[in-house]
């Protein structure tokens, strides 16, 4: 084997154009095919197409190619990558230049993907990520086998990917299983509203299908046979018809999410399996989980009922489903779960701060009184005084807006943050200060002048943002996280480093 | 082992309204201020483009509203780059970097050098054209675009600031 410098900067291996070009037949062949298909046809009657005429168009086409093809080739050619010390640097770009630089430590994981071509020209795709953004960090489209698994071999040396290991199974700490009759509970309270306009909007899409296909006006069908419904009794059997689906959909959701739903909290994981046709587990480890919230809406609440989620590090949006959602039955339940991960919840423990009363009047200016004067002004034109409807919008955005303020409630310990907040429902948000990334203080004008600030705790996860608060809460809140971050390390104190900060 | 855990007071707690903010390079609101003026003139081109184009758009009304609303809207958009340049300003302490933007609403974004997880240089050709970079930093924070852009240092700065960052990375 070839031995390589990998201090040199190192370009991708060529096959990467032949991706490309491939990626792009797969475009535009439709194209190429009517091209082809209507020269063919105008010459029915007439001349054949000569050879050169077809060479034109798949030249024409293979141009096309480049052409749609032409950012991907620059920047195959401008891309290069190269290890220097413990760092893994790459250098990408022709009119803006992009420098990343990776230290091997923060590395937290490195895929090796192989498709048919990369099997057939014996590559493979390299992914390597960091928890830097919810995308790949670096990917290299193409490398050679053994390149990809002498760079694996170097670069998570040091890395600090998580490797499974065969842990030895400890006595169960807390196991929580889901009943029939809190299957029934969770059946009940599910929101049925939401499954209903769902399934509207998803039968709507479809009648929109059939016109698109076989040129059937739906649209003037559901007219004429609402024109045909007047009578009330149809009318009322209708909203009936609908909400009764919408129940037994949403309760066939919750069925198939949470049927036979058991957790158990065991060796320093999160165990959970269920399923109704097939049996899912999961497992999720202590340590990847970075904020923990749950949350119920109004039937909910009322029912002691909460919905908890685990967030993970660096999961991408696309990956926050359902699948981490644990149902909480019992208020109990709640401290089981969040004891492993802040052991003294601040609720229990500390005082509850609020923020002030000038975010109501503010956002309810914005939010409320503006646009209703909008609104009001054009409908004036139309409807004169009967456009003052348009102020029920202002006053439900005050009613909203206050009972909002209202509940928005924070508490912090020395350890975490907790925030409850919601307007008819209830979330519930728990950070331990450590997990947090970084702090952002913003002012608005009005807040500059009225000494008032945003507060805004970036994780991992999620961010928790707290609006007007104190300004001087802001930033002492802000310096706090930030002190716990800084000066502890794995949950302790620093003293070494308590000599306090210099500017640099 | 005798196990100590000293008391800390809240005055102890170094506070980030005391660090003395450097600006940003001069020469980037040169570049702002191009960048500006490439949209603007090809939004003023699209206007244009559209009136001419379109037989109902041609009235007086339709004209001078257009050219109200593009010259109010580029207007403030100038004045509001103008407002914002001076507020653009970084520091860095032993244990984090701080970088604060904005005129009507300001921000400033504080992120612990721990937490850093890889950093880029980035130069436009503006950029380029005024020896000027940028520089981002990324933390595990699960978004697509960088915690902190600080722009318009010099290419100098710019590599000493990483350097910096990265060796404190390694030593966190």
């Amino acid at each position: 084997m070839k031995t390589v410098d990998w201090e040199k900067p190192q370009r991708q291996s060529p096959i990467v154009l032949l991706f490309i070009l491939l990626e792009g037949a797969k475009q535009v062949w439709p194209l190429i095919l009517i091209g082809l298909f209507r020269m063919l046809s105008k010459n029915e009657g007439g001349d054949k197409p000569t050879d050169s005429k077809l060479l034109m168009i798949l030249i024409g086409a293979f141009l096309v190619l480049v052409l749609i093809k032409t950012k991907q080739i620059i920047q195959y050619f401008s891309f290069k990558f190269r290890l220097q010390s413990n760092l893994l640097l790459v250098e990408q770009g022709i009119f803006t230049k992009e420098k990343t630089e990776i230290p091997f430590s923060k590395i937290q994981a490195i895929h090796q993907n192989q498709t048919f071509l990369h099997r057939l020209t014996n590559t493979c795709e390299l992914i390597i990520n960091t928890s830097g953004t919810a995308k790949e960090e670096v990917t290299i489209k193409s490398i050679s086998i053994a390149n990809a698994a002498y760079l694996k071999g170097l670069l998570s040396s040091e890395a600090a990917i998580e490797i499974e290991s065969t842990e030895q199974l400890v006595e169960v700490e807390t196991s929580i299983n889901l009943t029939g009759k809190d299957l029934l509970k969770l059946c009940i309270s599910e929101n049925h509203l939401k499954t209903l306009l769902i399934i509207f909007a998803f039968i709507l899409s479809r009648f929109q299908d059939l016109k698109q296909y076989f040129g059937f006006d739906s649209v003037k069908w559901i007219e004429q046979q609402s024109n045909l419904l007047q009578a009330t009794s149809v009318l009322s059997f209708l909203i009936l018809a609908g909400v009764l689906i919408s129940v037994v959909v949403s309760s066939i959701r919750v069925v198939i999410r949470y049927f036979n739903f058991s957790i158990r909290l065991q060796a320093g994981q999160f165990f959970m399996s269920w399923g109704l046709i097939e049996t899912k587990e999961k497992k999720i480890r202590f340590s990847r989980i970075k904020l923990l919230s749950w949350s119920a809406n109004y039937v909910r609440r009322k029912m002691h009922l909460y919905i908890m989620r685990l967030w993970v590090m660096a999961e991408e949006d696309t990956q926050r489903n359902s699948s981490n959602n644990i149902p909480i039955t019992q208020t109990d339940q709640i401290q089981k779960i969040t004891s492993w991960y802040q052991p003294v919840l601040p609720s229990s423990v500390a005082k509850k701060f609020q923020i002030e009363s000038a975010f109501t009047k503010r956002k309810l200016l914005l939010i409320g009184v503006i646009p209703a004067v909008i609104l009001f002004s054009i409908l004036f034109y139309f409807y004169e005084w009967k456009a003052l409807l348009a102020f029920v919008w202002t006053a439900y955005q005050a009613i909203r807006l206050y009972i909002f303020r209202k509940n928005f409630s924070i508490w912090m310990h020395e350890d975490a943050i907790e925030i409850e907040k919601g307007v008819w429902g209830r979330e519930h948000l728990l950070l331990n200060l450590t997990d947090a990334e970084s702090v952002t203080v913003e002012t608005s004008l009005y807040q500059r002048r009225n000494g008032l600030a945003n507060l805004r705790i970036n994780s991992s996860a999620k961010p928790l943002e707290i609006p007007f608060l104190q300004k001087d809460l802001a930033t002492f809140l802000a310096d706090y996280i930030l002190y716990r971050i800084e000066f502890y390390k794995n949950g302790l104190p620093i003293y070494e480093a308590d000599q306090g900060r210099q500017n640099v | 082992m005798k196990l100590v855990h000293p008391q800390v007071t809240w005055e102890e707690i170094p506070q980030h309204k005391d660090v003395v903010l450097q600006p940003v390079e001069k020469n980037y609101k040169k570049v702002l201020l191009i960048e500006w003026g490439i949209l603007w003139l090809f939004v003023y081109a699209v206007v244009v483009t559209l009136i001419l184009s379109i037989d109902s758009l041609q009235s007086t009304f339709v004209i001078g509203l257009s050219i109200a609303g593009v010259l109010l809207l580029s207007g403030f958009h100038l004045f509001a780059i103008t407002k914002a340049f001076p507020q653009m300003a970084y520091a860095m302490r032993e244990y984090d970097v701080l970088f604060r933007k904005g005129w009507l609403f300001q921000q400033l974004h504080i992120v612990p050098i721990s937490k850093i997880q890889h950093c880029v240089i980035k130069k436009g050709p503006l950029e380029r054209r005024y020896q000027l970079a940028s520089l981002q930093l990324f933390t595990a924070t699960n978004a697509s675009f960088a915690d902190i852009k600080i722009g318009g240092l010099t290419d100098i700065q710019a590599e000493r600031l990483k350097e910096w960052v990265l060796s404190k990375t390694n030593e966190v």
